[in-house]
């Protein structure tokens, strides 16, 4: 055959491909993104405001970068096109990831797993009954990034609350989630988890934010051989542990993301960028990630600061001292929330407005977004976030809302809509539900942790797609950005979804 | 003449590090300012606890709760209720509020504790603190509130540009509540009757008692005085920390206070004006330091962890070990 036959085929291949893979008419506007107005549907079909079907997710996904609301605040797609809403139905749809669903209708959207090696049979069911699945959680509902109990707690609640008002279930079985505080402090997390282990029989164990909790119970967990998911914060002390999933990226995994971030988008490789952190081996990975990262794009950190994790007022106003001084421009904040609003506080007094950038769980709640705006000089910050913003929740799950109204009917204009710990409670039980219908009606924790490290694409169409391996068991590469939108409500708006690259 | 002598010390120590770092925008200047406008908060925590010290030889470890139910109770008014009121009226009802707490607190818990070991009482105040910490998670919910500060201006000014760093109106308020307190209350306990009384119970309640003082009052007058000086530092200060949650004056501030009360002497009040500023100044220049020197090509920051905090030890042991009285204590 000679070349230019070659040739002449490979461009009809290439032709025949491209027509298969796009819909006339659909892939161009979803290309970029998910269109103004648009939203996905439970049958996982994008559909425009005015209801029409549009495309489905698959035409959403794969696609990297991109907005889904400018600077302005209003919908539109980016430049550099973006994979957003993905997955879809909470509710009605028949998508069981490994054929043994035995009737149930699985939340979310996911490839098939292809198990290798001899899938275990039986094993530990603790926490499983015929008709019940008990699982564990904790989270800071005080201490040094405090998240609201009552919020926290329906945020726990709602979507199996939710799942059992539609009359569905995982498998035949209903969940019943427990939350503990963990006073933003590893001893009482591993007090709370053991409590959960040893007194509640829960069937695995979840961790919500802060990284030094969420390492301590997670290498308990591993101890007693309870399955532990978590947001990703860190790798340390935490790769390897045969039980332990992250469910989102690692601190560790975003840093060289957000140098990317402060090169390309925000025009930081003439600026002074600096990194302001609380010492400890936690966010040690972050941190040599971020500045490697940064040195590598030839814009090396000019401003690299520990403060201690008791950092207070004085440690606030020496910082901002010091960075107004350096003249940093763009500043990676990986501190607790209280403390960095001591800073925002100070930094307004001192006159400095940086560019604060960041990422991690607890930052995006709306709380530091109220307090940081109304106190100090968080507008137009950005920050990566596991989770779309509270008030963007109606573009990636209508039926977040729906929850709320049904299971937690409030008249308060404020509080109908929940808040955006229930939001992340109810993506969060979103996803868990997809993974624990996983191995079927013989769910115990062996064959739960086998199926779930050789889960593929598991789509909740909120939190970012989550792929593992037996070797690899922190499964998302994806973040969303949300910015501080001071002059529109003081909360934070989501600008770009499920992003792996910028 | 002790107290002369410190003081001007430390007056010198500080004018030695200005004249060093003097036309140098990365020197420590700044931070001097930053250590002595933080050190007078401390201050101002400190004088309650020497307070209490001083009249009922008790640590009293509630104190920087008083503060707290202080910007809460303004924060009731000023953000939730929003009463109507203007904001020092607020303060005022609050400060009212929080010292007929501190004379509950003297009744109910401290008055049935007044034979008791004093290691008991100190207990109960930790106890107490708890407590009101957990009331206040309770009805508050941990999540930050904004509490607006008292004063926006002061002489005309919103802001006193010194050393390259801007003070807040509030900041420099409670600089002068701090040293017209120490004045004040220094005069209180040497030259007025009330004062001496307070003194006398503090060292034999029971000659107290012979020779006709109340100690009773005595004792609710004390825990008054010092709910009152807690809150007062409270409101003055949450305003300026950019949220306030439940435990803030314990978690942030009661520490240092205590560190600089033992520094400055627990029975001297002029010691706990001194003791806040050092310890102030102990944190804002040891902060500076470690972001400023390197060993090798190593900053300090990178090779002691916590460097304001060893500092501060550092300093408490060498004030220790040359006076263990503390550097203006003396027995009341």
């Amino acid at each position: 055959m000679n070349r230019s036959r070659i040739l002449s085929l490979t461009l009809v291949f290439l032709f025949v491909a491209a027509g298969c893979g796009q819909k006339p008419g659909v892939a161009p506007p979803l290309a970029g993104g998910l269109p103004e107005g648009a939203t996905v549907n439970a049958q996982g079909e994008v559909v425009d405001s005015s209801g029409e079907v549009i495309g489905t997710v698959d035409d959403l996904a794969g696609t990297t970068g991109g907005d889904l609301t400018g600077a302005t605040g209003t919908t539109g797609s980016g430049t550099t096109g973006s994979s957003t809403t993905t997955g879809s139905g909470t509710t009605g749809s028949s998508n069981t990831p490994t054929g043994s669903g035995t009737g149930s209708n699985q939340p979310s959207g996911s490839e098939s797993p292809a198990p290798s090696g001899p899938e275990p049979s039986g094993g530990d069911a603790t926490g499983v009954t015929n008709d019940l699945i008990k699982i564990g959680s904790h989270a800071p509902l005080t201490g040094a990034a405090p998240v609201p109990s009552d919020s926290a707690q329906k945020g726990a609640d709602i979507y199996w609350k939710w799942l059992e008002h539609n009359k569905e279930s995982v498998n035949g079985r209903r969940v019943e989630a427990i939350l503990k505080n963990d006073n933003y402090n590893p001893s009482q997390a591993v007090a709370v988890c053991k409590e959960m282990v040893e007194k509640d029989k829960v069937f695995l164990l979840s961790g919500l934010a802060g990284t030094d909790q969420i390492q301590a119970c997670a290498r308990y967990a591993a101890s007693v051989g309870v399955p532990y998911l978590s947001a990703g914060v860190t790798t340390n002390g935490l790769d390897g542990l045969p039980n332990y999933f992250a469910t989102t990226m690692t601190y560790a995994d975003q840093a060289p993301m957000l140098a990317d971030y402060i090169i390309n988008k925000l025009g930081g490789a003439d600026e002074k960028s600096g990194m302001l952190r609380f010492e400890t081996p936690n966010f040690e990975d972050a941190h040599q990630a971020f500045i490697g990262a940064m040195q590598d794009k030839g814009a090396p950190v000019a401003y690299d600061r520990a403060v201690p994790k008791q950092a207070g007022s004085t440690e606030a106003q020496t910082v901002v001292q010091e960075m107004k001084t350096a003249g940093i421009e763009n500043v990676f904040v990986l501190t607790s929330p209280v403390w960095f609003l001591q800073v925002l506080q100070a930094a307004k007094t001192q006159q400095y407005t940086p560019q604060w950038v960041g990422i991690g769980i607890t930052m995006t709640f709306d709380t530091v977004a109220t307090v940081g705006c109304r106190n100090g000089t968080l507008d137009k910050s950005k920050f990566f976030a596991p989770f779309p913003a509270w008030v963007d929740s109606d573009k990636y799950d209508p039926e977040y809302r729906q929850a709320v109204h049904a299971i937690y009917p409030d008249n308060n204009p404020q509080k109908r809509d929940g808040d955006d710990f229930v939001w992340l409670g109810y993506a969060s039980s979103k996803g868990l539900a997809s993974m624990l219908a996983l191995p079927g009606k013989d769910l115990t924790r062996e064959r739960f942790v086998y199926f779930l490290e050789r889960a593929r694409n598991l789509k909740t169409g909120i939190l970012p797609p989550n792929s593992f391996t037996p070797d690899d068991h922190f499964g998302a590469d994806q973040v969303h950005v949300n910015e501080a939108q001071c002059s529109v409500d003081n909360r934070w708006h989501t600008i770009q979804s499920f992003v792996s690259d910028f | 003449m002790r107290t002369a002598i410190v003081t001007g010390a430390l007056v010198a120590l500080i004018a030695a590090i200005l004249f060093m770092g003097a036309g140098d925008p990365t020197g420590p200047n700044s931070y001097v300012v930053i250590g002595l406008s933080q050190g007078a908060v401390y201050g101002l925590v400190a004088i309650g606890l020497v307070l209490v010290y001083k009249g009922s030889r008790v640590f009293n470890f509630l104190q920087g709760e008083f503060g707290t139910l202080g910007a809460f109770a303004v924060f009731l008014m000023v953000q939730q209720w929003k009463v109507g009121l203007p904001y020092w009226a607020c303060a005022l009802i609050a400060l009212a509020a929080v010292t007929i707490i501190g004379i509950g607190f003297e009744r109910i818990v401290v008055r049935p504790l007044l034979n008791a070991p004093r290691i008991t009482v100190l207990v109960a105040t930790i106890a107490t603190a708890l407590f009101a910490i957990a009331m206040e998670l309770l009805v508050f919910r941990p999540e930050p509130k904004i509490l607006p500060p008292m004063v926006d201006s002061l002489f005309g000014k919103k802001g006193f540009e010194i050393l390259s760093f801007t003070l807040e109106p509030q900041r420099f308020l409670i600089v002068l509540v701090l040293a017209g307190l120490a004045i004040g209350l220094g005069y209180f306990f040497s030259r007025t009757d009330l004062g001496l009384a307070v003194l006398a119970t503090s060292q034999d309640p029971f000659a107290t008692r012979v020779v006709g003082i109340g100690v009773e009052r005595m004792s609710r007058f004390i825990w008054a005085s010092a709910a009152f000086l807690g809150a007062l530092a409270g409101i003055l200060y949450v305003p300026l920390t950019g949220a306030l949650t439940p435990g803030a004056m314990t978690t942030g501030i009661l520490i240092p206070a205590f560190t600089a009360a033992v520094i400055g002497g627990m029975t001297s009040l002029p010691g706990a004006f001194v003791g806040g500023l050092t310890v102030g100044l102990v944190q804002s220049l040891s902060n500076w330091a470690a972001n400023h020197y390197t060993l090798g090509d190593r900053l300090l920051q990178d090779i002691i962890k916590g460097a304001p905090d060893v500092a501060l030890t550092l300093a408490l042991l060498i004030v220790l070990l040359a006076r263990p009285q503390g550097l203006l204590g003396k027995e009341a």
